[in-house]
């Protein structure tokens, strides 16, 4: 174990020189006041217990050898020359190196003993941070990405994470840059779950396979930098505390992706149920209806009287009106629901959409009373026509079928703090408190309309998509005498009716008239 | 009605659909009117039949497969002034508003009952009824004279602006059929507020809460969704 000291070890030993030294010009400088051997002794043993505190071993036994020397020589008779001293002093001397000995490995351990601390402390602050950048990571290439950066920090190395499917297959992607000498150890190191070690070629590879809670979910693939040399035993530690964290993030995302699809899975299953029931109801109703008086008409033709002739093709008429009327209704959902629908937005007058949708139903409201209470200079507002016209065809309809056929209808419409609204009020039977908000959900039917065989439920959920889609809302409520209201409300343009200045209008002053780019704003 | 059903009892129609079935539809109602029918499943067939039978209505419906509605209603146009009315399923205003620009008369949406269709077809046909010059416009319960500027709800005045004279007058002088926002400004405004259809809609406000009893449920003055107005004509 020769080898050339370290510069450490030549520092040591120069101190160990000045000690020697001082211990022993320090002797000198007492001997005159009356000081035993002895004492001389432990300020040697001093001089040497100092140099054992820190430097290694070797110094320590070197210099403790060196104040031996000095001592024998300078101070033990006869003095000034080496002579092999009485057997007391043999004792001290040999308890003073063996002293030098004990402290200096007992320093030295301590000192192992911090380092290793420390590094103890590195692991764990490394696996810890880790630990926090995993867990924030929701996603797969993002979790690789974030893990592959803190490791390469860490272990100064190239990392790759290399994910392997359920089956053999390697995953195509992020291979790219690896030779097929690097793929075959791979994968060696996952199919049998075991930390593969490269050290030819001038750079070192470590492939640490990543084990899940069942299985291998993946590789680590470590590239070290030229001339550095493969990880410790300490750090290959801290690699599986790392590969484990891995493993457990990879598995945590992949679970929860495959929840994930579970519950859309399950939802589109049961919305395709519901919906597959109700269309078939819905749709097959009117068209059994419409075939049964089409062949009746049919075959009878001659032998019918003219007031159940009449009846019966009212009857087609009618079916195929409702069926009509489900099918603009399915596809208005689908396409809402889907964001197909594209908006285009013009000021309309709530007057005349009103209007619009009661000459739609004008038939149907037959005898009935219907009350209409709209202001006469209700500013336009901003909308969708057509859509909004759905809404209010399908709240109309809603109240002609959920309502006895002589009660009266109340439309009214008008500002608020809350936008301009409008409100259709019927004196049916209405809406229990606690399905107020369901009501609008989809395929819901309410107590009411289960009784009465009605519609597929989808009216009032899209009537509330259009009115989301406005920036208003809708929502039901108890119609003070009784019935149901059904309330919607549509944010305002903060202008006022654009009065026109093309005209004087009387004693009114003349208005100012608004440009194009103020009116569509 | 005797010297109207005269006259129908030579009007012949020229139904352009591809779909047998509506054909059928179409002709079995137009028959009750004593129309005469002459059918095209084309638009090439179409326009061939029209130049061979010069009829007095074309019923041409917008969805033919082999030529663009429009272009369609133009070729028309380029050979006579027959009256047009394009048939559309719901939901295709864009289409219905460019065929009116471009020449049709009035439009009709599918599904549509009888009634309604006869309606329409009789008013188009009543374009050449009204005495071309006449300053006095009877259209049901309404009556306006342009000369002096003034009009009657039942036999009573009402006092109007001039504008909305003048906007009730355009909509009177194609009673019954459809105008566009587009020639309605034209007409009443000019060229130049071409665009601006909110100064359409508080007009038209203004003339309802005068002319009609209850302006939220007008019988007159009736809105033709997404396309224009149209002079609602009871007979």
């Amino acid at each position: 174990m020769i080898r050339r000291p370290s510069k450490r070890e030549l520092r040591g030993f120069a101190w160990g020189l000045v000690a020697t030294t001082t211990s022993t010009l320090l002797s000198f400088a007492v001997q005159p006041f009356g000081a035993h051997l002895t004492d001389m002794m432990m300020i040697h043993l001093l001089g040497v217990v100092l140099v054992a505190m820190r430097y290694s071993l070797g110094v320590s036994l070197l210099t403790a050898f060196m104040a031996v020397a000095s001592f024998d020589y300078f101070f033990i008779p006869p003095v000034f020359q080496f002579a092999l001293p009485d057997l007391k002093y043999i004792i001290t001397f040999v308890a003073m190196i063996v002293i030098a000995g004990v402290i200096s490995m007992l320093n030295e351990r301590l000192r192992r003993e911090q380092a290793a601390a420390r590094r103890s402390e590195a692991a764990t602050m490394t696996l810890y941070r880790l630990s926090q950048d995993l867990a924030s990571v929701a996603r797969l290439d993002q979790l690789l990405a974030v893990g592959a950066r803190q490791i390469e920090h860490t272990f100064a190395a190239e990392a790759r994470v290399l994910l392997w499917d359920a089956a053999d297959a390697p995953d195509p992607h992020d291979r790219i840059d690896l030779s097929a000498e690097e793929l075959t150890m791979a994968r060696r190191a996952w199919t049998h779950c075991e930390r593969v070690l490269d050290r030819r070629a001038g750079r070192a590879r470590l492939w640490q396979p990543l084990i899940g809670s069942h299985r291998p979910v993946g590789v680590l693939g470590l590239r070290f930098t030229e001339g550095r040399e493969l990880p410790d035993q300490d750090d290959l530690r801290v690699l599986e505390g790392c590969a484990a964290q891995l493993a457990g993030a990879i598995e945590r995302i992949s679970l929860g992706t495959a929840v994930q699809s579970a519950r859309l899975e399950v939802e589109t299953e049961r919305l395709r149920n519901a919906l597959l029931s109700t269309v078939s109801h819905d749709l097959k109703t009117p068209l059994a209806a419409i075939i049964a008086a089409g062949s009746t008409l049919g075959t009878n033709h001659a032998t019918l009287d003219a007031a159940t002739r009449a009846e019966l093709t009212g009857t087609i008429v009618e079916s195929a009106e409702r069926l009509d009327a489900v099918i603009t209704n399915l596809l208005s959902a689908t396409r809402l629901e889907s964001g197909i629908i594209q908006l285009t937005f013009s000021m309309e007058s709530l007057e005349e959409l009103i209007g619009a949708a009661l000459s739609h139903f004008s038939d149907r409201l037959g005898d009935r009373p219907v009350h209409i209470d709209v202001p006469s200079h209700l500013p336009l507002v901003r909308v969708d026509a057509q859509l909004i016209e759905l809404v209010l065809s399908n709240l109309l309809e809603n109240a002609l079928r959920y309502t006895p056929e002589n009660t009266a209808l109340h439309i009214s419409a008008g500002t608020s703090e809350d936008g301009a609204f409008v409100r259709l009020a019927d004196e049916g039977p209405g809406i229990l408190a606690d399905e107020q908000e369901k009501v609008f959900e989809k395929f819901y039917r309410g107590s009411v309309a289960r009784k009465n065989d009605g519609g597929a439920g989808l009216g009032l959920m899209i009537c509330r998509a259009a009115l989301r889609a406005h920036g208003g809302r809708i929502l039901a409520r108890e119609r003070a005498g009784g019935g149901a209201s059904l309330e919607f409300f549509l944010p305002t343009v903060a202008e006022r009716a654009p009065a026109l200045g093309l005209e004087p209008e009387g004693p009114r002053p003349q208005p100012r008239l608004l440009t194009k780019d103020q009116i569509s704003a | 009605m005797s010297q109207a059903q005269a006259s129908i009892q030579q009007t012949t129609v020229l139904i352009i659909e591809d779909e047998l079935q509506v054909r059928r539809a179409l002709r079995a109602a137009l028959r009750t009117e004593s129309y005469l029918v002459v059918e095209a499943a084309s638009a090439i067939e179409g326009l061939e039949r029209l130049t061979v039978k010069t009829p007095h209505l074309v019923l041409l419906d917008l969805g033919l497969p082999d030529m663009d509605g429009i272009e369609v209603t133009r070729k028309i146009r380029e050979q006579s002034n027959v009256p047009i009315i394009v048939v559309s399923v719901r939901g295709d205003e864009t289409n219905q508003v460019d065929a009116l620009d471009s020449g049709a008369n009035d439009y009709i949406t599918k599904p549509v009952r009888e009634a309604e269709f006869l309606a329409r077809i009789r008013a188009v046909l009543r374009n050449g009824d009204q005495a071309k010059g006449s300053s006095v416009l009877v259209t049901g319960a309404l009556r306006a004279d342009a000369a002096q500027q003034r009009v009657w709800v039942n036999s009573e005045e009402v006092v109007l602006t001039p504008l909305q004279f003048r906007l009730l007058y355009v909509l009177m002088e194609d009673a019954g059929r459809v105008v566009t926002h587009r020639r309605l400004l034209q007409r009443v405004w000019g060229v130049a507020h071409l665009g601006q259809v909110e100064y359409l809609r508080v007009y038209v406000s203004q003339l309802r809460a005068k002319i009609e009893r209850s302006p939220a449920r007008p019988k007159f003055l009736v809105t033709a969704p997404g396309i224009g107005y149209r002079l609602k004509v009871t007979d």
